[in-house]
Order: structure tokens, then sequence, then C-alpha cells
């Protein structure tokens, strides 16, 4: 190999290693909030390690490297600290708070993760040192575990980022190609056989020079079989591997499931409580929404019924300004941006605008199912924020086709405590017929129709309120909250095999009077509602209070009656076709069971052909043998014999070299077995061959006897059946069934 | 004594038994015959080729030769053998290595077990060129000049430390070597047949010394390196039971057997491929990135004389790609000048040309003889 191609053979290969190394980078990136630049600042890393790292161990020793690489490493963190700031402000605890608690912080923290030091420090490191790890391991002459430090970091990204981002099949593809190309680049050293010309004789040809034709013509081969190698992988990774994953039901293991984020409880009681009491004193503050439309606001959802309350969800997650998709489906809707002033709310949950995506204004912490938000600490009074979430609308087309959920993934939203009054029960019962979506329509108009709201109704939302309230319309009572009726309609739903959950909330407010967009949200502007789950559609609110002039906002443009129950509905009726259902591209766009068979068939069948090849091959080479070994000439039969020779030690890994005499040949044999009891093998083959081939041509007629030939057929016969059966078992079966013999040159 | 010159039966000139004074004519005959090429040519008039029966007959006899030396130099049968190899092909022998290794004895040996006469030169500094040759005499008798043959007049040589003279003395031997002849005042005074230098050079102290130039260095047919013996030969020699001394040794060939063996090596066989290999070799070492300068041509040449004799002392009738390889590191060697960076970098000549030789494809014999 001349010197430029042995430069541009470096090059290649400390770029795949860099590429190699930076592929667990670009992994793990898309789990933060901008992507890109952690992708670009992780494989800037990587570069920067093994760049380094090359150039140190010109000087230093290998453990010097990693340590002078560490320090380099730990000022990279700093620099970090000072661009993206984490919970502490002095550099240096700034710095040892990154390294010791970057992966708690990971972990304990919503997807997407936040860009801040505490977040960072651990995925740099970690590529830092895979890189350094694996540009020293190289360089020694480990191309194989060089590439396992990468690996380890590439699955230690993966395990991070979950189920819940797509599976990097990019980063994947992009690592095992570059190491295709790090061990290709590491096992380029020629071997002896290789370097050597074939000269006929007659011919002189200088061996050390060849020229660079000769050159191209070795090349050529290793490159094409280098490309070949590159292609299969690439297919492998970026067209197998995701069609092998397509639709499979294995899901990774969530690690962020696996540790729960330390969580202050500021309040315990359930903010349904609040709303009896709110609903007596309607006038009372408790915050100012700016916002260009009229905008309801969520604010908890509870979903655990125990038979005297309901409890809000917990599982809140901190989480970076930018919030993570909801874990469960819901349909897109128009975009609303919200400013609020709490003034004076209890507990610590944030009331948002539909589901919220981005938070700016105070440190957040997510309920992934619910999409609702809590402080991080402390309560929610006297906090300022914006929130930007988008409002669900509904179509009737997909409520009407939606099905019914899985039973054993919602039965948290299932559960029904002892003791259920018989009248849940009944009142289900007589509408159990129908689709889902008609079903919970029918309660909520049932709800709608037959009670009325009571402002005075004793609190609580227990069984024993319910009994109270859901008398046959003819009885006295049935009269109840805003609260109770949600509380109501989620226990029929229950009952009716609908997964349900309460969710408390605000109306848009009043205009606070001076033309802004500011309005004034009141006590009396909370109320409560019922939300089902529909598979196909994904959580839907359903209007369940009978008409009272002070709602507004969840029956806007609602046809009430006994078909319209859906909030919002109308609205996303009116949308264009193209915005509807957006979030339910999902589908299949790939016919996975016809690819699965394809895949299939096409092993079989590849299979199939490789096992007839074998078996071909090997009744040839059977057959070939037979005609060397046994020919009737004696000259044919020699030279049989030492082609069976040549193969046999070729095969055995020990190939003849071009500049191997016959005596050569037969030491190499007596090398790789040794005849019993040691010395040399008297080979009939040593004594004939030569004579026979350098002689006076007059002479080589009687050269060669008959019995010599069968004589050195018998011996190579006998040796290379021992040889055979001193190998591995699967290389002793593979012996005859390797066609490769068939194509060796015979030099 | 001085064993007649055997070139009679040669073939290339009957020559009679010539004394000191013999006309330059049958020397240049006997310079020509002892380069085998012209004759053996296959292109040319070819001798008879020689036979199997004929070659088993010399390599028994070259066998009994080589037991009596060894009998005298234990453990070293490669190094009898290829200086027996470089006298029956008129060749020279370099020698080199440190003191006591049996340098002298080797010598002392071969002389004795070929009926021969060997004297010793210790080359020193202030050697003359005549000490070598020998030098006109006046007489007070027959009152004239006459020669007073020098040392080299034996049939075998021994020079000393060849590297410790000047170079004046030093291509006084050099001289004799190539023309086999020394000249006094417009006379010729051939040295006897057969004729063998074995020089020595101590690679240890070199200071002080001249070391023999490159183009000399070509007149030795082969450099070799004696080495220590091994544990057993160098038990037997401390314990001095098996040694034999030179002088008990007893002539096992004469000069006239000597001469038939040359002769015969002359008919040895050697394919074209042979040929092919030897010279494909030969052109590596000229464009080898490592070598200076490659072999010469009368390297080449000189190769396939000492082929054809070691072929010959094998019972062969016909040379291998073997032969060739167990012989162009000990001939070819000391020819080569390598490049300065490879000097400097401590290779030797030896183990660049081994490296040549370790990828030289051979010629397969299947290819030429079977299918």
């Amino acid at each position: 190999m001349s010197r430029a191609a042995a430069r541009v053979a470096d090059t290649a290969g400390l770029a795949a290693l860099v590429a190699a190394s930076a592929a667990p980078g670009l992994a793990l990136a898309p789990a933060y909030v901008d992507q890109i630049l952690v992708g670009g600042l992780l494989a800037g890393w990587a570069a920067a390690a093994v760049l380094l790292t090359t150039a140190l161990r010109r000087t230093l020793s290998a453990p010097a490297t990693l340590l002078a690489g560490v320090v380099v490493a730990l000022s990279g963190v700093a620099v970090l600290a000072s661009f993206f700031p984490g919970p502490e402000r002095d550099l240096a605890r700034a710095v040892l708070d990154a390294v010791v608690n970057s992966g708690a912080r990971i972990l304990t923290t919503s997807l997407p993760t936040e860009m801040a030091v505490d977040t960072l420090a651990l995925p740099a490191l970690a590529v830092w040192l895979s890189g350094a790890a694996a540009a020293l391991a190289v360089r020694a002459g480990y191309p194989l575990a060089g590439m396992l430090c990468p690996l380890l970091a590439l699955a230690g990204a993966a395990v991070l980022n979950g189920p819940e981002l797509s599976p990097a099949y990019f980063p994947a593809a992009l690592f095992a190609l570059s190491a295709v190309v790090v061990l290709a680049v590491a096992a380029r050293t020629p071997s002896p056989e290789e370097l050597a010309v074939d000269v006929g004789p007659g011919t002189v040809v200088p061996i050390a020079a060849p020229d660079r034709a000769g050159r191209i013509a070795r090349a050529l081969p290793r490159a094409l079989s280098l490309g070949g190698v590159l292609a299969l992988v690439a297919a492998l990774t970026t067209y197998l591997g995701p069609l092998a994953l397509y639709g499979t039901p294995i899901r990774p293991a969530d690690p962020r499931a696996a540790v729960s984020p330390p969580e202050e409880e500021t309040q315990v009681v359930s903010p349904l409580s609040y709303l009896a009491g709110w609903t007596e004193e309607p006038g009372h503050r408790l915050m100012t929404v700016t916002s260009p439309e009229p905008t309801e606001l969520r604010w908890v959802t509870l979903s655990h019924f125990d038979g005297v309350t309901w409890q809000p969800e917990g599982r809140y997650r901190p989480s970076s300004e930018v919030l993570p998709d909801p874990e469960q489906d819901v349909p897109d809707g128009p975009e609303r941006t919200v400013e609020v002033d709490v003034e004076e709310l209890p507990g610590h949950w944030l009331p948002t605008a539909g589901i919220p995506d981005r938070v700016t204004g105070t440190p957040v912490a997510v309920q992934p199912v619910s999409a609702t938000l809590r402080t991080r600490q402390g309560d929610a009074a006297g906090l300022a924020y914006r929130v930007r979430g988008h409002v669900p609308e509904y179509d009737r087309e997909s409520l009407r086709g939606a099905t019914e959920a899985d039973r054993a993934e919602f039965a948290d939203y299932l559960a029904l405590p002892e003791g259920t009054p018989p009248e849940i029960h009944a009142i289900a019962d007589a509408f159990a017929d129908g689709s889902p979506y008609e079903r919970a329509n029918w309660l909520a108009a049932h709800l709608r129709a037959n009670y009325g709201v009571d402002p005075e109704a004793p609190g609580g939302h227990g069984y024993a309120n319910l009994e109270e309230l859901l008398v046959p319309p003819d009885e006295k009572g049935g009269g109840g909250t805003s609260g109770q009726f949600a509380s109501a309609f989620a226990l029929l739903a229950r009952a009716s095999g609908l997964p349900s959950r309460v969710v408390v909330g605000f109306g848009p407010g009043t205009p606070a009077g001076d033309g802004g967009d500011e309005r004034i949200i009141r006590s009396g502007d909370a109320l409560a509602w019922g939300e089902v789950y529909l598979e196909g559609v994904g959580w839907a609110p359903f209007d369940v209070q009978p008409g009272d002039p002070k709602r507004n906002g969840l029956d806007q443009g609602g046809e009430g009656g006994e078909d319209g129950g859906t909030a919002g509905q109308a609205a996303g009726g009116t949308e264009s076709e193209e915005d509807r259902g957006f979030f339910r591209v999902g589908g299949a766009p790939l016919d996975v069971g016809y690819a699965w068979s394809m895949a299939g068939r096409s092993s079989a069948g590849i299979v199939a052909a490789l096992v007839l090849a074998a078996l071909l091959s090997g009744a040839v080479r059977g057959a070939r043998r037979g005609l060397r070994l046994g020919a009737r000439d004696p000259r044919r039969r020699l030279a049989g014999a030492w082609w069976e020779l040549r193969d046999g030690l070729r095969q055995a890994g020990a190939p003849p070299r071009p500049s191997d005499t016959v005596t050569d040949v037969l030491v190499r044999s007596d090398g790789l077995l040794p005849p019993e009891g040691g010395g040399r093998r008297d080979w009939t083959l040593g004594r004939t061959l030569n004579a026979l081939a350098f002689v006076p041509a007059e002479e080589r007629a009687a050269a060669l006897d008959a019995e010599s030939a069968r004589r050195a057929a018998e011996e190579v016969r006998a040796y290379t059946a021992a040889l055979r059966r001193r190998l591995p078992r699967a290389r002793r079966v593979l012996w005859w069934l390797d066609p490769r013999p068939l194509f060796w040159r015979r030099r | 004594m001085t064993t007649p010159d055997p070139q009679a039966e040669s073939g290339a000139d009957t020559a009679p038994a010539l004394d000191a004074d013999a006309a330059p004519a049958a020397a240049e005959a006997t310079a020509e015959t002892a380069a085998p090429a012209p004759q053996a040519d296959p292109g040319t008039v070819a001798p008879a080729p020689l036979t199997a029966e004929e070659a088993g007959e010399h390599a028994e006899r070259f066998a009994r030769l080589s037991a009596e030396i060894e009998s005298a130099v234990l453990g070293k049968r490669e190094m009898v053998r290829l200086a027996l190899v470089a006298m029956l092909s008129e060749g020279h022998v370099l020698l080199e290595d440190v003191p006591g290794v049996g340098k002298t004895t080797l010598a002392r040996a071969i002389a004795a077990a070929t009926d021969g006469e060997w004297q010793r030169i210790q080359f020193t500094p202030d050697l003359l060129p005549s000490d070598v040759t020998g030098a006109p005499v006046y007489n007070q008798d027959t009152r004239e000049f006459q020669f007073h043959p020098g040392p080299v007049f034996s049939n075998v040589v021994i020079a000393d430390e060849i590297n410790r003279a000047s170079p004046k003395a030093q291509s006084a031997l050099l001289e004799v070597m190539e023309e086999r002849q020394v000249t006094v005042d417009g006379r010729r005074h051939p040295v006897p047949r057969p004729f063998l230098v074995v020089a020595t050079q101590n690679p240890v102290e070199m200071d002080g010394t001249y070391r023999l130039p490159e183009a000399q260095l070509d007149r030795f047919l082969v450099r070799l390196s004696m080495g220590y013996p091994d544990t057993e030969s160098e038990l037997a020699i401390m314990r001095g039971d098996r040694l034999k001394d030179t002088e008990e040794l007893k002539t096992v060939v004469d000069g006239a057997q000597l001469a038939e063996m040359s002769a015969a090596a002359r008919r040895v066989h050697i394919h074209d491929a042979i040929y092919s290999y030897a010279l494909g070799i030969a052109h590596t070492t000229r464009d080898h990135e490592e070598i200076h300068v490659g072999v010469s041509p009368r390297a080449t040449a000189a190769l396939m004389r000492a082929l054809r004799m070691y072929v010959l002392s094998e019972g062969r009738h016909y040379a291998t790609p073997e032969d060739v390889k167990a012989l162009a590191v000990p001939v070819w060697a000391h020819r080569l000048v390598l490049a300065a960076g490879s000097a400097v970098s401590g290779r030797t000549p030896g183990e660049v040309l081994a490296d040549i030789v370790d990828r030289a494809p051979t010629p397969q014999p299947v290819r030429l003889g079977g299918e």
C-alpha cells in the first residue's frame, strides 16, 4: 500500500472512529428540548475526545492520556455550566453538582429533557470517555474492543431514551457502518501472499515494487468486498432492523418509571372539595388570565375514587419548558396561549390551556397522562406564567367510530370501589347497548335531562351523596353541584365499562373591563366535568351539568339534547378534513404481514440456496478429489496429489505461499500436523515432484513410475484426512461443503 | 607438494600438466572454463548431460571428503559443504567470524583431505605484496634472477585477517585469486590446482583496518560465518576424544578426482525456470528500495557455478528451486550494498536478501512437469 493510500486509510479510520463515537450522542439528542443543538454538541464532544486522545497518545502513556482527557472534559462541563446554567449558580459547585447528580436529574425529568448543565454532563462525559477509550483501544491494535466502548454508550443512550422516543435507527446505522470502516482499516496490513506477484517460467517481474495498475488490481477486490459489507450492514440497520422491530409488541422498559422523582406534597385535599365552597361564594377572585380569546382552563384531573372522594393523579415529573406529549391520545385542535397570574388558588396545581406544550415563567412538573401541571416546589398562589397548548377538537365521525378501550390497560380508570349504589348500575344497564360513544353520550344526556343544579346541595361527592342525587326523576331530590355531576358521570361510565376520570377546571372568566385581553376568573367559574377514554379518539370530555346560566364554557356550540354531548364537538366538525385526526396518522403505512412473509420467504430461499450450493460443492469437490488422486496417468495423479495437499493446507489455515518450494510446502505440512514420533515424513512427493519437473526434458518420461504416483496419492489422502480430523467440529463439517477450493487459483 | 593441474580432461583444452613457466594461453583457457555459462547454455553445443548414476558416484566421493573434514571440524556440516563447493567451483571463501571458532582448522582440514598443501599468511599493516606473491631472487650460481614463489603457491591459502593489511597487499592477493597466476618481470607463474583462498575477517576489531572494497568482495564466491558450534560438538571439542587432528586426516580424494568432480558439475542440468527464478531475485535486488547496489551479472554467473557443484554434492543431476534458495544468501549477500537508511537501521544485507528470497515466487513443479 502506498504512503498516500495509507494516509487516506488512516484519515478514513479516524473519521469512522469519530462517527462511531458520535453515534451515542446523536441517539440521545432527540430526548432534549433542542435536539439539533444537543446532537451537534455531543458529536463535537466525541470528535474532540477522539482527536485529542489520538494527538495526546503520541507523547503520553495511555493512562496519562485518559487522565488529561478527563481534565479537558471537566473543563468542557464548566463551559456548559456557563452556557446552560443548572440549579447551582457557583461554577465549581455547578460542575460538581452536574457530575454527581446528572444521571438522577435525567431520569427524574420528563421528556424532552431541558437543556441544563446538570442534564448534559452525564451524556457529555460518557461520550467523551467512550470516544477516548475507543481511540486508545484502536490505536493499541484492539479495534473490536475499541468499538465496544461507543456500543456500550449507544446502548446506554437507547436505555435512557426508553419507550417514548422513536428508535434511534440512524445513529445505530451510523455506528455499525463506522465500525465496519474502523475494523477494515485496522485490518488493512497486506498479507505476504498479496504482495507477491505471479511469475511464470521465463518471465521476470520485480517483486518489491508492483506498478500502479498492480496495486489497483489488488486493492480492487478489497475495496469491493468492503463496499459489499458496508451495503449489507446499511441494509440490515436501516431496512431490516426497523422492519424487524415494526409492530413488535415488545416495548423497551422505561427507566424513568423505575425512579420516582421527589415530589413535595403541599395539598392533600381533593380539589373537587373546593368546588362546593366556590359554588356558594362565586365572587372570589382566583386569578387573572390574559388571552386573545376566551379560553377554558384545565386544572386537575382526578382518576382514583375510594368511595368517598376523588384523588388527583400523582406522578408529576419535573419538566423543561417544552412539555412532553401526553402518554395517551388526544385529538389536535387550535393553539391557545394564555398568561396566567394566579392570585389565590389552593394547592400546587397550575391551570393550563388545553393540552400544554410549552410553559415559561416558572419551573413546572407535568403529569404525563393527563397533561396537567403543578409547581415544582411550593404553592401556586402568587405565580405568573405563560402557557401554550392546544384545545382538542373532536369530530363526530371518529367519535362514532371509537371502540372499546383495553380493559387491562385502563384498569385504574375502570375501578369501582365496594358499595356502589344500585342506582348507578341500574342507570348504566339502561344504556348498556351501543358504541362507547353512544353510551357515554346517553349517560351524559341522562344526567343533563333528569337532574338539576343545586348550589345549596350538601358538599361531598362520595357514594352517599350520589345516592341522594341519582333518585328516580319522580322522587324528591335530584339536585347537585358540578362536582357531584362529574363524579356521577364518571362512575356511571365506569359501571358501563368506559374508562373515565373527573376533571376540574375553570371557565373563560369575565373580561377585566379595560378593553384588553385580560379576564378575571372567579371562584364561580370553577367547574368539573367527566372525561371518557374512547379507543381511537382519546380522552373526550362530556358535558354533564344541567343547564345553568353561569356556565358558558363546556357546551359552547354543543347541540345539547340527546345527541350532542361532547364539548367542542361542533367546532371540531367544522374543521377541514386535512386538519382532522392529525394525531392518528399512525395507521399502517407498511403492510407488516406482507413484508414479513416476503422477508421470511426470501430468507428461506436464501437458506435453501445456500444448502443446495453447499451440497453441490461437496459433491463436486468429492468428485474432483477422486479424479485427482485416482487418475490413471501417473503424472496427472502426482499433480493431483500435489493440488490436494495444497488445497488441504489452505483450508486448514496454512496456505502455501507463492515463494514456497516443494520442500517448503512439505515442511509446512509436517509442521501443521507432525508425524507420530516427531521428525519429518518421507514424502514421495518430495522425491518425485522436483525430479519430474526439473530434469532434462528427455528424461521426464522415465522419471515417474505408476507405483510412486500411487504412493504419493495415498500419502496425501491419509494426510489430508488426518488434518481434517484435527480441526474443530464445525470446520470439519464444512471441510467438504466449502466451495472456495473450487475457485482457488492453481499456481 | 604442488598438484599438477588436472585440467587435461576438462574438454576445453588438452593442456598438459602445467609447470611454473607454462604458456599464458593455457591459463587463459582455464579462466575461460571456470565460467560455465558458455558451455552449460543449452542453446550451444552441449556436453552430454550428466546421468543420475554419475551424479551418485560424485556425490559419494564428495560425501567421503566432507566426512573426513568434518571429523576435524565438528558440527559444521553445511560450512564444510559450502567451502568445498566453493573450492570445486573455482571460487574462494570469505570467512567472517570472531577468532577461535575453527576457521584455520577448516582450511587445514580441506588441504589435508585433498592431498594438498596449505599456507597461512598473517596479514599485517606492514605486509608487502611480495610477501604474498613471492619475489625474484638473485641466484649467485646462475647469475640471474630466479622467481622465489611466495605463500600463495599452495592449494589452500589462509589469508588471516585480510582487512589488517594495506590495500596494496590485499590487491596482490585478490589479483592472484582472480587470475590464478602471479606475473613477475613479465613472466607468468600459475598457482597450483585446485586453488582455494580462505580469507578471514574479524568483524569485531575494525579499528585501523582497511575494509575490503565492495568490488573486491565480489571476488569471493561465498561468504560464510562459522558461528559457534552446537553444545554437543563443543563438548566433544573440549573432551578432544572424537576430534581428529588435521595431521591425522587421510587423503580421501586426490587432485585428479577433484578435477573430475568440477568437470562433472558443469554438466548438471538447469531448467530454464530456475534461471528465470534466480534472475527474478537478482532483478529485485537491483530495484529494491533498501539496496543501493544489487547483484552483478558476475554474481548471477557465480551463483550458477556454485549451484551446479551444490547440486552434484547432493547426488542429483538437476537443479531445483530449493538449491537456489539455499545458496542465494551465502553467494550474494556480501555483494550487496545497502541503501543508507537500511544500513543505519541495522539491517544486514543477508536479512534484506533473505526477505527478497522469501517473497520471490518459485517456479511450480506441476506447471513444468505434470498436467
